[in-house]
């Protein structure tokens, strides 16, 4: 009795405490999207009515960051779902898999993501300032932060089971390395490969720190048109922009979602 | 019946990059459509040996011979080997047809041809009705099948299986041991089997190869690796034996094991001399249990019975003999009491001295 008290009662304040946290990241971009619309945001939102013109406004003056963001972002996916699944495949079947090369090699990947992005931006800026005005840096930063990202999914996946052996069995039948990653390894694991690069693009396209410190003002990203338009300028354009941000945003990470649904299943 | 030499192996060793040393200088000939047994506990090297011979693992030092071309550069996906893992390692998104055409297709077989040879494959380890299906769908036993189906399509020129009945369920292994070793005396193929499991061994092998720690201790058939073992860790590895320790000396009519409790003549042809120390060894089955009205010609002791386990089939006794203690085994109908004094009489014809 006592028992079911209890456990009734943790049940309604995890669900409280659930609906609070997710009011407190819903209900901002909320406003941020009605914002959006709002012809001016004063004391109240719609006071002056509705209005498109920030959007015009955010494409006309920032129109090439979306273009520029969406460029960086999909050849980090093409790169780094090929690079790093074709790594992810060459450490898992490594004959020295346990060596301390590949270890090394390993922790080296996951360094990206542990150090802040500022330094790796900083680092960057610093080393190659020459490469700099092309934009090159920027999406080599976007690839280098991405990278262990799908790399780490895709070698999670080739140890879940034993691939290993079917790599062997695949070999001996006598298919070559490249034949066996696509015909075999590949579809086995296609899944977890979209999801990886489902994480890239998400990342990539949201990418700030690095980029900030990388830009130029002719190769600006989204984000940092994002952050610059909340700095200096309407705070409607702002919502705009940020809005813009989640239309793409959003579908990626429902689809990511369903997907690592499903490879649990 | 003398075959052909088809692989022959010439101090090959093996070395991991973390120092290990996994194989020492083996040497080992295999003939034309000979089945043989790497046998071993785990760790013993056998599937390292296995996995060198296909290609999987690249030697430190030696030569292998496929008839009289040396293979060890050629890399496993020329080898023209045929693998069967423990674990079946099927390709999971193919089905059972599509897992046993991967080969052919890769040899860039005619479609009909290809069709037509799956078929007769899928016939014969009786998978006709699976052929539509993906691996996840089928028993063990089952996947197993499809393996062995895959690697046949590609008509290997040696079969190498790594522990193929390992991870099936004791009953259903019992059953495939048979058959499958059934199936490669009718294929004649040349076929290296690697095992933990001494009973598969045995009822699989035209010879066994007894590894341990990276060294094949002894090359025999079945019956003479039982009967007559020639190191202390094959005696100690095949079957279940007793081991008394024992020194040779001469008697009257010739050299004797003096076992403490006992003197048993030596085994003919052994190299021992007097004086020397042995380890002397017998089987449980060549221990009998006589009745005190047995006549005293022939190796009789007397010892005390110390643990008595029912089997089921049998008794198991332990008794103790002089200062040592034997084992062997009792019908069923023979009622032994604990700390009884039994006689026995011990087959000094199947004494093994090392």
């Amino acid at each position: 009795m006592g028992n079911s008290i209890v456990s009734k009662a943790f049940k309604v304040l995890a669900f409280v405490l659930i609906l609070l946290t997710s009011a407190f990241l819903i209900v901002p971009i909320i406003f941020t999207v009605l914002g959006s619309f709002s012809a001016y945001w004063g004391q109240t939102m719609f006071s002056r009515g509705l209005t498109m013109r920030w959007y015009e406004y955010v494409f006309y003056y920032y129109g090439h960051t979306i273009k520029i963001t969406l460029l960086i972002s999909a050849v980090t996916v093409v790169v780094n779902t090929i690079l790093g699944s074709m790594a992810a495949y060459k450490v898992c079947m490594a004959k020295n898999a346990h060596s301390k090369w590949i270890k090394f090699f390993e922790e080296i990947l996951t360094l990206p993501t542990a150090i802040p992005g500022i330094a790796i931006g900083l680092a960057l800026a610093q080393a190659y300032a020459v490469m700099r005005q092309s934009g090159i840096l920027i999406l080599i930063g976007h690839i280098v932060f991405t990278f262990p990202l799908i790399f780490r999914t895709v070698t999670g996946a080739l140890r879940s089971t034993n691939f290993r052996a079917v790599d062997e069995a695949a070999a001996s039948l006598g298919a070559g390395p490249i034949r066996r990653f696509f015909t075999v390894i590949f579809p086995a694991i296609r899944v977890s490969v979209l999801s990886g690069a489902i994480n890239v693009l998400l990342l990539s396209l949201g990418e700030f720190n690095i980029t900030f410190f990388l830009y130029t003002p002719f190769l600006m990203t989204l984000p940092v048109g994002m952050y610059e338009s909340y700095a200096s300028l309407r705070i409607e354009v702002g919502s705009a922009f940020t809005t813009l941000f989640l239309v793409l945003a959003i579908p990626l990470s429902l689809l990511l979602n369903r997907l690592n649904k499903s490879k649990t299943m | 019946m003398t075959r052909k030499t088809h692989i022959s192996i010439k101090h090959i060793s093996k070395v991991f990059p973390d120092g290990t040393r996994a194989l020492h200088d083996i040497n080992l000939d295999i003939a034309e459509g000979e089945i043989l047994v790497l046998l071993g506990p785990s760790g013993c090297g056998k599937s390292t040996l296995l996995r060198t011979i296909g290609g999987l693992e690249q030697k430190s030092g030696g030569d292998i011979y496929f008839y009289n071309k040396e293979v060890s550069q050629v890399p496993v996906e020329d080898r023209n080997v045929g693998f069967v893992f423990q674990n079946y390692a099927l390709f999971p998104t193919m089905t059972v047809r599509e897992n046993i055409a991967f080969g052919l297709k890769l040899r860039k077989m005619a479609k009909a041809e290809i069709s037509r040879k799956v078929d007769s494959l899928l016939e014969m380890m009786e998978l006709v009705e699976h052929a539509e299906k993906k691996p996840r769908q089928l028993s063990g036993g089952q996947q197993q099948r499809v393996a062995i189906a895959r690697v046949l399509a590609i008509e290997p020129e040696v079969l190498l299986l790594d522990e193929p009945l390992t991870a099936l369920d004791a009953k259903l292994k019992e059953y495939l041991r048979i058959e499958l070793g059934q199936m490669l005396r009718k294929l004649g193929i040349t076929a290296i089997y690697v095992t933990h499991d001494q009973l598969e061994a045995m009822s699989i092998a035209d010879r066994i190869a007894v590894m341990n720690l990276g060294v094949i201790e002894q090359v025999d058939t079945p019956e003479r690796i039982y009967s007559s073992p020639k190191t202390d860790f094959v005696a100690d590895f095949i079957g279940r034996i007793n081991c008394v320790k024992g020194k040779m000396v001469s008697g009257a009519d010739g050299l004797f094991v003096d076992l403490g409790f006992i003197q048993l003549p030596a085994p003919s042809g052994t190299e021992k001399r007097a004086g020397d120390e042995v380890n002397a060894y017998l089987r449980p089955e060549d221990i009998e249990l006589v009745g005190t009205k047995a006549d005293n010609s022939g190796n009789i002791i007397q010892a005390i019975a110390e643990q008595c386990i029912f089997m089921g089939d049998c008794y198991h006794v332990v008794a103790r003999a002089g200062n040592e203690e034997i084992f062997f085994e009792v019908p069923n109908g023979a009622r032994i009491k604990i700390g009884e004094t039994v006689q026995v009489k011990l087959n000094a014809e199947k004494l093994i001295v090392l």
